[in-house]
């Protein structure tokens, strides 16, 4: 049941690999094709695109000079709505928002969100993309990088190290806590056929893992890979999923973290705020996951617990399919992989499929809301809270 | 006068130079912060004053970097006694929360640049 002219997701496809020989173009081509096929939409039809980009993911250039003309001109689109945002993993959940509006503001019919890139392009200049300044003198990370570009770090690495560390000191949060959330989602990856990592994983394997920034471990940190996801919000298409935008709220924060009255709280406790939606009507939560951090800070920071209780929640829930709180219910980036070092992708794909049903496997029965958490930016700046669902 | 992002810099390297850490202080709201702007980011306020540091502070947190081909380090964030945050490395050290340190300079190849060392004689945090 379709109702009149309703701004619904219409079709979506991923595409994910470890490491794709070809270029970046050409999986965002396969990758768009597929999504544009699975929506019935006729591809000249198309007449709108939100994308974002980060140095180095696009074959390892640092800039694409108009980028959105180059997107357009390698896939043939010829739009009347364009928009390039850059909030790192949260800008797939914004890509949504703002196609729904624009394709009810009748700016565009038929808006494409692409996100993506190769993760092994910047991974083999032995660079973070936020430390790509190494690659090339040309970029700068803050307006401060006099000041900071001389120390050594490992970001993103280190900076949720920092806040890691923080959190155990003021709250007692302990490693293998950390290392259980990490546990938990991998056993929601089982049975994900997507999902890159599917063997069983144990709290001592975690804490056994290599020490990267203490505290955090490798198998606490997302591993960057090549992979694009787009979304394509339609008016009207036959194929519309019943699947609309029930609350939203974006947090942009200016302060770098040792700015902030503590680093333990994420812009989330802002964004969760203003989409102010009542937590008991969620069916399955599906948060950032760049580290096993980053998600127990967003539990605390959209209310599932208090400040500091993270630690006790990942004890005490269940968060497969089946449990008192589905959480990254395909096992999330952690065991997906982050396409271009922002997986805001992976966690509302997981929504999308949940919601339509086809999250086969490990489907959350009867799921009819999905409360999806993005964080990005450098050092934490950004946070989009999207809950999906059936339209009311 | 107003401040130039010029001037702030100049005067930062002049007292790095001499071994002085320096900050911003607002004298509006009496914010203050170390990353160099000509206007107050919490008020706006383009009334600022630049200030000499004690250099002693405690760290607020840290972890230690395992990277290929470099030394471990210590990375963290410090906080100085006059209340502004800044991140930096801390030398040779096994930190904690709350730890005792001072700054010192070290020739990088931005020139001098702050870095922290712990405080031996200092009681142990917490
Ligand atoms: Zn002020």
């Amino acid at each position: 049941m379709h109702s009149f002219d309703r701004q619904l997701i219409s079709g979506h496809s991923l595409r994910i690999h470890k490491k794709f020989e070809g270029s970046a173009m050409e999986l965002l081509g396969e990758t768009v094709r597929s999504c544009v096929e699975d929506s019935g939409v006729k591809f000249d039809r198309i007449d709108g695109l939100i994308t974002t980009y980060l140095p180095g993911v696009f074959d390892g250039k640092t800039y694409l000079h108009f980028f959105t003309n180059q997107l357009r001109q390698y896939l043939g689109i010829r739009a009347r709505f364009v928009e390039c945002l850059d909030f790192g993993g949260a800008s797939a959940l914004s890509m949504i928002y703002r196609a729904t509006k624009a394709v009810a503001a009748g700016e565009a019919d038929n808006v494409l969100c692409v996100l993506g890139g190769k993760g092994s392009e910047v991974r083999s200049r032995g660079v973070t993309v936020d430390g790509f300044d190494g690659v090339d003198p040309g970029v700068t990370l803050t307006p401060f990088d006099s000041l900071l570009r001389n120390y050594v770090d490992l970001n993103p690495v280190s900076d949720y190290a920092l806040v890691a560390q923080r959190h155990s000191f003021l709250f007692g949060t302990e490693d293998r806590q950390r290392a259980l959330l990490a546990v938990k989602q991998r056993k929601n990856a089982l049975n994900n056929e997507s999902a890159l990592y599917r063997d069983p994983l144990t709290e001592e394997a975690v804490l056994s893992s290599p020490m990267v920034c203490d505290p955090l471990h490798m198998l606490e940190a997302v591993y960057p890979v090549d992979g694009f996801h787009t979304f394509l919000v339609s008016r009207n298409s036959p194929r519309n999923m019943d699947i609309d935008v029930l609350a939203y709220g974006e947090a942009h924060w200016h302060e770098l973290p040792p700015e902030l009255p503590d680093i333990v709280t994420t812009p989330a406790s802002e964004s969760s705020k203003r989409a102010n939606f009542e937590l008991s009507k969620v069916d399955c939560f599906q948060l950032y996951d760049s580290f096993t951090i980053t998600v127990m800070l967003q539990l605390e920071d959209i209310g599932l617990t208090k400040k500091g209780g993270a630690g006790k929640l990942v004890e005490e829930s269940d968060f497969s399919p089946s449990g008192d709180i589905p959480l990254n219910t395909g096992g999330g980036s952690l065991n997906m992989g982050q396409p271009a070092y922002m997986s805001g992708g992976v966690i509302l794909e997981e929504a999308i499929e949940q919601l339509s049903g086809e999250a086969s496997g490990r489907q959350v029965q009867g799921a009819k809301v999905a409360y999806v958490n993005g964080i990005g930016g450098w050092n934490r700046s950004h946070s989009v809270t999207l809950v999906i669902g059936e339209p009311r | 006068m107003k401040l130039t992002l010029n001037g702030i810099m100049e005067y930062y390297r002049s007292h790095f130079d001499r071994g002085v850490l320096c900050f911003i202080r607002c004298d509006d709201c009496s914010n203050v912060f170390y990353y160099p702007r000509d206007g107050c980011p919490r008020c706006g306020s383009v009334s600022l004053t630049l200030c000499e540091s004690s250099g002693r502070g405690t760290v607020f947190s840290y972890t230690k970097v395992h990277r290929k081909g470099v030394p471990d380090a210590v990375y963290a964030i410090v906080e100085l006694d006059e209340g502004f945050r800044l991140y930096t490395n801390i030398e040779n050290s096994e930190p904690s929360v709350g730890s005792h340190v001072e700054v010192f300079m070290r020739e990088t190849n931005r020139g001098k640049m702050p870095f922290f060392r712990m405080i031996k004689d200092s009681p142990d945090p917490q």
